[in-house]
């Protein structure tokens, strides 16, 4: 795969040449990358991309008052009704009303804030007012209808739109930016406006809207579209959005830059007087990074990751359809803008600096160069495969997850997440710690505010267990087999809207061993995995995966001496020779999850042997008749993540002379803990 | 040469200090592998070097009483050093001198009381210094904080260790008086020569203990660490002793009455 990565440019060289305002720091760093023309990459390099999945396009002019944090706005929705019957209202998002006052549903689930930072002091609120609606060159005026929450709304058409007709319509409004503490708002002279305009719901095939209000945990059902976007902002301030910047005009104190998109399913934006540019290229796609003073020195960093994850995801699940990525660093005060997915833009969050001298002792891969994978991410798993995230998060935030740990996996540095004294927690090491804290209790495919907001429980069960179960059963059937369904999927559901049954299904067809036993892989001749039962377990029920090996021991082997009849009936006694040994290994299934493992026994004669166990009943009895041996493991590739307890998956012979690695590694940290006490306290 | 002697006369001292301190460890160590085999029961054999983290942050997080138990183990022997140490830092200025072991043991008695309270004072004075030096030091940029921190510090290492050699050597009129101490930090800042060596010396020792736990966490899995955690152990101690043994060289200096421009060279100590 070749790369181009000329974009490590240090803002040193980038004083020295100039590319700086004056200013304590540049401007602008890296590379001189043009503005793409085109908001999608060249066909040969994206695919193709279906005309049927556009169905609401957006052109809006909107000006920002950086005084009041207002924008006023009139938008121009151009919708075509693609379903199978005729519609007779529109439904739309207002989704900036979640932050208009207590009760709102997403504030119910909030209480107020977001990530641990409560709302703002001087403008906890933020709303949007719709100002005037009309159908273009229509009779007059339409009415607004409020929904169940002011998140929603329905607008009545004058006449029924038919199928395959379209219709334009004309919004006016105001949005009123909350100081952000949830993703969307402005702190001092930074402005990032997210779910800020009002946006059609969607349409289901039937012809009934699908139109959610905004809850704490679920913001995107959208369909795809174009979007010519005017923002107006105070010269001096530079402008980052969805899409592609096709003008930019200069006109007294103001800036006007318009940003044209093509097949996205929102719009995002930020301005600030104060960002620092950072730009790079990608195979033609244009990177550009927005820092502020803060930060800008770790653009190339947030780079790699950005790199490392398009190289990865590219070749996992297809190219990147888009031009362009904008990555967004919020100054600290606005920390709650961080950590945010919009299409072709999103936000990241600060590097985790661990002093160089301390970085031998412990380093952390999880910190600010993590989310820019993940929230890059989402760019394939909600901004190309767009799934409702309310009624099934863990298709873009846990199939995401996977594929940032594939990510990790793929780069030159190898699948460490946190690295002590040289010992590593990689992915899967620390999905396990996370299956220990659900304790078995979590369902993954369930609606957004299905979920209690309590210890971590969304977050756990959407994000983590949804990776640790495809992991685990990436394991089992093979990496490649696994990848090409996978690969499968997302290209079937590429500018779609993909349920939970389309990718139970996508999978259980891509991994099958051939259409006579459908959904079916074979692990050995004995042993076989039924792929939409598994995925069902893992994913609709709570059971959890636990596995013990429950005892070990060689007993004496079975005598063959002793009196016995023959054929005609004569008793004869034959003398017993050495009836040696036989080993016994029992295998238990404490765990409800039903799944195949793998088990290896350690002969004393130093041969291994593997073999599968379908785990079907709870416990199973192997005899080796002749053998002795020396101890058990249970699951030894370590395929099954979803088990949060291994430590049981291993066990020594009765009488055998056992290691002792765990008790005196204990032992060591216990001396270790100790002495520097003594040592450390000494005269 | 003066100085080797005077630090091989505490080799006795040094010789019970490190015994005390080996077993201590030891039985942290036999205790903790107990309670890890009992929890275990006949799992936890498997040696899985390339995920070592893993296996103990599962083994600990589905039983934290084991690590309550090394963490208050590690407090509790702290809280105990504490007042041991302030016996045989003690009975190290006897011994530094040419006591015998059982002098030395006799005098470090004697002395217990007024180094306890004085080693009580320098505990909250050296708090006070360090909070303070943080405070004022706030503004300023961050290395500039850890510096005078570092000094700060280096300043009540050698204040208490003056403050202890007088107590044991020579006495004082008031031993329970705080003034001892405040009048050890005033004399300690006049001597950067002495502060630099203590501080050395101590910063090597520090340098040990802080190396302990990242040592044993490298050595996870099949390979032994205590051997070189028992060396480690033996070496930061030998190196507090060498530390006080040398101070006894230059002591007394005047820590009551309040002091008068003292003396710049150094003293040698009456033996
Ligand atoms: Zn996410």
């Amino acid at each position: 795969m070749q790369r181009a990565r000329l974009g490590l440019c240090s803002g040193v060289v980038a004083l020295a040449l100039g590319a700086c305002d004056g200013a304590a720091q540049p401007r602008s760093v890296g590379l001189n990358v043009d503005e793409p023309a085109d908001p999608l990459r060249p066909v040969a390099q994206r695919g193709a991309v279906p005309e049927s999945a556009r169905v609401t396009d957006y052109a809006i002019d909107a000006k920002l008052d950086e005084e009041t944090y207002r924008i006023d706005g009139l938008e121009r929705i151009t919708f075509r009704n693609r379903s199978d019957a005729a519609v007779d209202h529109l439904a739309l998002h207002l989704y900036m009303n979640a932050f208009s006052a207590g009760d709102t549903a997403w504030m119910k689930e909030g209480r107020g804030s977001h990530r641990a930072m409560g709302q703002g002091q001087q403008t906890p609120w933020g709303r949007v007012e719709v100002t005037s609606i009309g159908v273009v060159d229509g009779p007059g005026g339409l009415t607004l209808q409020p929904g169940e929450d002011p998140t929603v709304a329905t607008v009545p058409l004058p006449t029924p739109l038919a199928p395959g007709e379209r219709i334009e319509v004309d919004i006016g409004f105001t949005t009123y930016l909350p100081e952000v503490f949830a993703r969307t708002g402005y702190k001092d002279d930074f402005v990032l406006a997210g779910q800020w305009f009002p946006k059609l719901a969607v349409l289901e095939p039937d012809g009934t809207w699908n139109n959610h209000v905004f809850t704490f945990h679920s913001e995107f059902f959208a369909d795809f579209g174009n979007y010519r976007v005017i923002l107006d902002v105070p010269k001096g301030w530079l402008v980052g959005a969805t899409g592609v910047r096709t003008a930019d005009e200069e006109d007294g104190g103001r800036r006007r830059v318009t940003y044209e998109a093509a097949m996205v399913h929102d719009f995002a934006w930020t301005a600030s007087p104060a960002f620092v540019e950072h730009v790079a290229q990608y195979e033609g796609i244009r990177i550009r990074q927005l820092h502020t003073a803060e930060t800008w020195q770790q653009a190339p960093v947030h780079l790699q990751a950005q790199e490392e994850a398009l190289d990865s995801m590219q070749a996992r699940f297809g190219p990147y359809p888009w031009s362009t990525i904008t990555i967004v660093h919020p100054p600290a005060a606005a920390g709650g803008a961080g950590g945010m997915e919009y299409p072709t833009f999103f936000t990241s969050s600060p590097l985790f600096e661990i002093p160089l001298a301390a970085q031998d002792v412990v380093s952390v891969r999880l910190d600010g160069r993590f989310t820019t994978v993940h929230e890059f991410g989402h760019q394939y798993f909600q901004g190309l495969l767009a799934s409702n995230e309310y009624e099934a998060p863990w298709l873009d935030e846990g199939l995401n997850t996977f594929a940032n740990t594939m990510v990790l996996d793929d780069s030159p540095q190898g699948d460490w997440a946190i690295k002590v004294m040289g010992h590593t927690l990689d992915s899967g090491d620390l999905l396990r710690l996370d299956m220990q804290r659900l304790q078995g209790t979590a369902v993954v495919d369930q609606r957004a505010d299905q979920f209690a907001e309590t210890e971590g429980l969304y977050g756990r069960t959407v994000y983590r267990k949804t990776a640790a179960t495809l992991r685990s059963l990436r394991n089992l059937v093979g990496h490649e087999r696994f990848d090409a369904a996978m690969r499968t999927y997302a290209q079937r559901y590429r500018f779609a809207h993909p349920s939970p049954d389309d990718f139970i299904d996508t999978l259980t067809e891509a991994l099958q061993d051939d259409a006579s036993t459908p959904g079916v892989v074979a692990l050995d001749d004995a042993v076989a995995l039924d792929v939409r039962d598994w995925l069902h377990q893992g994913l609709r029920t709570p059971r959890s995966v636990a596995f013990a090996v429950r005892w070990v021991e060689n007993r004496r082997g079975q005598s063959q001496g002793g009196w016995h009849r023959d054929e005609g009936g004569t008793w004869s006694r034959t003398d017993a020779g050495d009836p040696g040994v036989e080993g016994v290994v029992v295998l238990e299934r404490s765990g409800g999850f039903v799944t195949p493992v793998q088990y290896a026994i350690a002969f004393e004669d130093g041969e291994t042997l593997e073999g599968w166990w379908d785990g079907v009943r709870t416990t199973d009895t192997l005899l080796f008749p002749g053998r002795r041996i020396l101890s058990v493991r249970i699951d030894p590739n370590r395929h099954l993540e979803l088990e949060a307890k291994r430590v049981d998956n291993h066990r020594f012979a009765l009488g055998e002379a056992r290691e002792v690695t765990t008790e005196g590694d204990i032992a060591d940290l216990a001396e270790a803990a100790v002495l520097a006490a003594l040592l450390g306290v000494a005269p | 040469m003066k100085v080797l002697r005077t630090a091989w006369n505490t080799r006795w001292v040094y010789l019970a200090a490190l015994v005390l301190t080996l077993a201590w460890g030891l039985a942290a160590s036999t205790i903790a592998g107990w309670m890890t085999e009992f929890i275990l029961g006949p799992f936890g054999g498997e040696a899985d070097v390339e995920h070592a983290l893993a296996r103990l942050a599962e083994v600990v997080t589905h039983n934290p009483e084991l690590g309550v138990g090394i963490g208050a183990g590690a407090v509790l022997t702290a809280a105990a050093a504490w007042l041991g140490w302030t016996l045989l830092g003690g009975a190290v200025f006897f011994a530094a001198r040419g006591d015998a072991l059982a002098q030395s043991a006799r005098g470090a008695v004697q002395s217990a009381g007024p180094l306890a309270v004085q080693g009580i004072v320098h505990a909250v004075l050296t708090g006070l210094a360090l909070l303070l030096v943080s405070v004022v030091f706030g503004p300023l940029p961050g290395v500039f904080r850890l510096l005078g921190l570092l000094v700060t510090t280096a300043v009540a290492v050698l204040a208490r260790d003056l403050v202890r050699a007088q107590i044991c050597l020579h006495g004082l009129d008031k031993p329970y008086h705080p003034r001892a101490t405040v009048q050890g930090f005033v004399v300690a800042v006049k001597r950067p020569r002495e502060i630099a060596i203590t501080a050395g010396l101590w910063v090597l020792k520090m340098g040990l203990a802080l190396v302990l736990v990242p040592l044993a966490a490298r050595a996870l899995g099949p390979s032994e660490a205590s051997g070189w955690l028992r060396l480690m152990a033996g070496l930061g101690l030998a190196i507090s002793f060498a530390r006080l043994a040398w101070l006894t060289h230059w002591v007394p200096v005047e820590l009551e009455p309040p002091a008068s421009a003292p003396d710049d060279g150094a003293q040698t100590a009456e033996t």
